[in-house]
This record gives C-alpha cells, structure tokens and sequence, in this order.
C-alpha cells in the first residue's frame, strides 16, 4: 500500500506539483479518481480547494499545442526513416537534401497485373492470414497510401488488400498481398522484404518495390524498376541465388526494367522487358543522364542508355563505329528513342529474351 | 556529450510503467519501438521546445536531432534510468544553443521561457476549438505572464513533463530547493489570481447564454 502524504495540508499550487493528483487531472487514471473522489467526501472542508486546484490544471491542460495530428505523424515518420540510413556513429547536422538521397538510393519492383477482368471486390481474399497481423483492403477507387511498420510505404490499388504484422520479426519483413500494390521499401541491408501472393513469392534485399497479384487472374506479373528481386514460386525455399534464369521453371531473378509473367496454368515464367522502360534513379544529379547526344558516337550512346535504364543493349560496335548522334531525347520513352536513334543510323532494334538488340550497318 | 551525471537521475517512484517498459524495450534494439518512443515524446517535446522558440523550423530541427541521437547513442545511454528527463534536458540544451547561434538572438545571452505574446495567440487561435476554452486560454496566458521566466518553466517541467524536483533543478541547474521555491510561488501567484478567472469564465458563459 502507497502511503500518499496529508493532502489535508494541501493549497491549489501543493495539488498542482503532486504527481498522484496529475494522475488523476492529467490522465485520468481510474484508480487514481476514485481514490480522489474518496478524499473529497472523507474531506469535505477541502473539497473548493481541490476543485480549484482541478480546475487550474484543466486550463493548463487545456493549453493548444500548435501542431497538427499530420505535421506530427510526418515528423515521427520523417525521424524513424532516417535513421535506416544513419551509422552507429555521430553525424552533424542533417540536411533536407542529405535525406533525400537517402530516398533515391532505394529501389523499385513493380509487379502488373496483365488482365484487368475483376470480379466484384469482396474485401480480403488472403488465405490464412496469421493471427494478430492488420489486414488493409482498399475498397475504394482511389490509391491508398500507408505506412508499414518499419517505416515503408505501400500505395495500395483499388479493390486490393494487404496483410501484414503489427512489428516486422527482428530477421525478415513478409507480407500478403492480393491485388496490386506498390511498396517502397526502406533499407535494411540485413532484412529482406518479401511479399507473398498466392502464388508468388517476391524477395527484394533491401529495396523499393510494387507486387500485384488477384486471386482471380490465370497470369501474374512482376516487374521491377529498379534494384534486383527474386520471385520464387509460393512455397519454394531455395535461395534467391539458386534461381537463374528465365523459363528454368524455378523462379527468376529481376533487374531493373524487365518483369516476368508468370502462368498459374502453366506454372512457367517468361522474362522480358517492361512495356515502358524508365531511367534507373540514381543517388546524385551529377550522375543523372541528359539524354543529349551531340555528335555522340552510336557505341557511346547505347552505353550511356544501357546505364540509364539497366537494360542489356546489344550491337556490334566495329559495324558502328563511324556513326555519330546528335539528338536531344530527355523524357522520351526508351523505345521511341530507340526507334529515333535507330531511324537516324540506319538501323533497327528488336527486344529478345529481356535484351535489346540492334542490328545495323557501316555509317562511314 | 552525455554527461556521467545523467546516471544518477533520482529514481522517485513514477507510475509512468507504460514509458518505462518502453524504454526498457528500446534499449534491446528493435526499430519498432524507436517509433512508439518518438511518437509518444514527440508532442509533448514539441510543446515544451515550442515555449522557446517560435521557429517551428529550427524546432523540428532540434527535435529531429534529439531523437536520433537517441538512436545513435541508444547503448551508450542505456544506463538513464529515465528517458523522460534525459529528453527535455537535451531538447533544451540543443535549443538553447541554436537560438543563441543566431544573429538576432538576444544580446543578453537569455532565452526567454514561454513569451506569451498576443502573437502566440492569434497563431494558436486557429488550433482552439470554443470560444470558451479561446477565452480560457487567453486569460490563462495573461496570467502565465505575470511570472517569471523561471517559474514558467518550473511549472511547465513539473505540471506537462511531471518531472521530480530533482530532475528540475538539474535542468534548470539550480538547486532542488529552488525548484520548490519556483513551484510554490508561481502556482500560488496563479491560484490568487485564479478566481478573478473563474468569475471572468462564468460571467462569459452566462452572457452567451443569454443570447
């Protein structure tokens, strides 16, 4: 039993500095009223003087603090990501474009979903689900943004649901999707991030990625933006590194740009390209592709757009060794400039197996 | 940067076993619970830097730098039995310094506790919901500035950060006896003043009433 003092002896200002009385005025704790609310009626000559003081501590607590649940909820998530990214070490003081590389230096997946044939959305489709795991579903015909636990953000589609635990285990961050879902993924080089579909088991180490799969589609697409995944089919164990190449029917591992379609029916997979490759973000400015070609030999060029993409372009650079470009193609998709530059050598292009290859002739 | 003296932070009985047990959790390491703690401190922090500085830029600032060294240096500072009062000392050191880093800081070398200004008002306005607790809050900002900055302070640590008088005085680097010396005299001079409030509120009220 706490002995608590003589409260009898008490003014307002005694109440006001006594942590069993803010117990009650502050946070309402029920033990702590109804030990009050005792006192006032064993001691009813100091009932005003507590009153008062309970009312001086209602203004002061009702005091307005001047940030707003959102600006709140964005500084706590703007502090938990940075430190992802900061060593065990002392750093000064940290900048808004420091951490903002910091997201840029993450990686994208993104996985399509081929036929867009819905049934009606009847809210979660994912088989056994773990107990006490939180399950979202967007029902909506918005995306819906959210944050998982160890600060990653996942922008879910319409008529899609995830799944996943209120605290990631200490050695790997799953979740469940059914539907379509983009995750950006915060880095942590020890603990891979993997999403599980119905089907499909897609693994990024440390990366930003998008997965989607529904229940009621016969093919399933994974395609990435950037980074490298494995996607392994549900239930398969072996390591990502035991997965080679496409259509070996083990599963694939995935680089930037290219995306693999996998048929339940069939249960194979078919690598290739994105429909619309996109440049690979990089960490510095410095080293971000202008597209400008000025008098730029042909070998040059493809190496610059193999470096921006991530994509593997294949010529023969003897063949084009006398030919030069001169274009300015930022924001251009890669295969109208593809086609731009190709039309303006004398050459063609075609994508096979994941790989672009262009075929062309002596420009001298 | 942490002083030893940090460790010998009174163990006065609390029963804040929530946030302890948080602590106790944090110091194991799981990121998780870095962010339960920040969002827990988080508001309460931003109040207390807020009596400091109206720069809410320079105050996120410190606040975010706060925490990480917190994270940073969370095997290190694992002997503070209480996180509570390690936090508002360190918000206060960090802000301190960076206001007077500033070429406008003030030419005394003080910072001023909680300037309730008519400025600060019209900018909280916005945030108050009744026109009651609008008044309420108006004229308890008169009265707040009727104290000194001292006692301002002191009864901030003690009534919003529900600090011991030890753990005051270390902050405010006086000794224990002058934190209750603040206390009892800025509430008392509050609690005078008080029903002067409370007759301004009812009269108030009953006039809207009447309306």
């Amino acid at each position: 039993m706490t002995t608590r003092p003589d409260y009898r002896t008490y003014e307002a200002e005694d109440f006001l500095a006594d942590s069993w009385f803010l117990a009650w005025v502050k946070r309402d704790r029920s033990d702590a009223r109804e030990w009050w609310r005792d006192w006032m009626e064993k001691h009813p000559a100091r009932r005003d003087t507590l009153l008062l003081a309970k009312d001086m501590a209602e203004a002061l607590r009702n005091r307005p603090v001047p940030l707003s649940a959102e600006q709140e909820k964005q500084e706590v998530q703007r502090i938990v990501a940075l430190t992802r990214h900061l060593p065990e070490e002392k750093r000064r003081r940290l900048w808004w474009p420091w951490a903002a590389a910091c997201v840029v230096l993450a990686m994208g997946v993104y996985l399509f979903r081929p036929a867009p044939v819905q049934p009606e959305f009847a809210g979660s489709v994912l088989k056994e689900v773990p107990a006490g795991w939180l399950t979202r579903a967007n029902g909506t015909d918005k995306l819906l943004k959210m944050r998982l636990p160890d600060g990653s953000q996942v922008t879910l589609y319409p008529k899609s649901t995830v799944a996943y635990p209120p605290g990631f285990a200490p050695e790997e961050r799953e979740i469940e999707l059914d539907g379509e879902a983009v995750f950006s993924v915060v880095h942590e080089g020890k603990r891979p991030f993997t999403v599980h579909t119905r089907s499909l088991k897609t693994r990024v180490l440390g990366t930003q990625f998008r997965v989607v799969s529904r229940a009621a589609d016969a093919k399933q697409v994974v395609s990435v933006i950037s980074g490298k995944v494995s996607v392994t089919k549900a239930g398969d164990t072996r390591e990502p590194g035991a997965v080679r190449s496409a259509g070996s029917g083990l599963g694939v591992v995935l680089t930037a740009n290219q995306q693999v379609t996998y048929d339940m029916a069939r249960t194979t997979f078919v690598k290739e390209l994105v429909r619309n490759p996109l440049p690979v973000r990089t960490a510095s400015a410095a080293a971000k592709e202008t597209f400008r070609f000025d008098e730029t030999p042909a070998a040059e060029v493809f190496e610059r757009l193999k470096k921006a993409y991530g994509v593997e372009i294949i010529y023969d650079a003897a063949t084009l060794r006398h030919c030069t470009l001169t274009a300015s193609l930022e924001g251009v998709p890669l295969y109208d400039q593809l086609s731009l530059l190709c039309a303006s050598i004398g050459a063609t292009y075609e994508v096979i197996d994941a790989r672009i290859v262009v075929t062309g002739r002596d420009c001298s | 940067m942490l002083k030893p003296d940090l460790r010998r932070s009174s163990p006065a009985p609390r029963d804040k076993t929530d946030e302890t047990l948080l602590w106790l959790k944090f110091r194991e390491g799981p990121q998780e619970v870095f962010q339960e703690l920040v969002q827990h401190f988080y508001r309460e922090l931003y109040f207390y830097g807020g009596r400091f500085t109206r720069d809410t830029d320079l105050l996120k600032d410190c606040l975010q730098d706060l925490f990480l060294d917190l994270w940073v240096y969370r095997h290190r500072i694992s002997d503070t039995p209480y996180i509570r009062s390690y936090l508002y000392k360190s918000l206060r050191r960090k802000i301190h310094r960076e206001i007077l880093r500033q070429p406008s800081a003030g030419r005394d070398d003080s910072v001023t506790f909680d300037d309730v200004s008519s400025q600060e008002i019209t900018a909280e306005q916005a945030l108050i919901r009744t026109e009651l607790s609008e008044y309420q809050t108006s004229r308890l900002h008169e009265l707040l500035a009727g104290l000194s900055d001292r006692q301002r302070e002191a009864i901030h640590l003690k009534f919003y950060g529900e600090l011991s008088n030890e753990e005051i005085a270390d902050i405010l680097d006086v000794n224990k006896q002058s934190v209750a010396n603040l206390l009892h005299r800025g509430l008392s001079r509050l609690r005078e003043s008080w029903p002067t409030l409370l007759s301004f509120v009812l009269f108030h009220l009953s006039n809207s009433l009447n309306r």
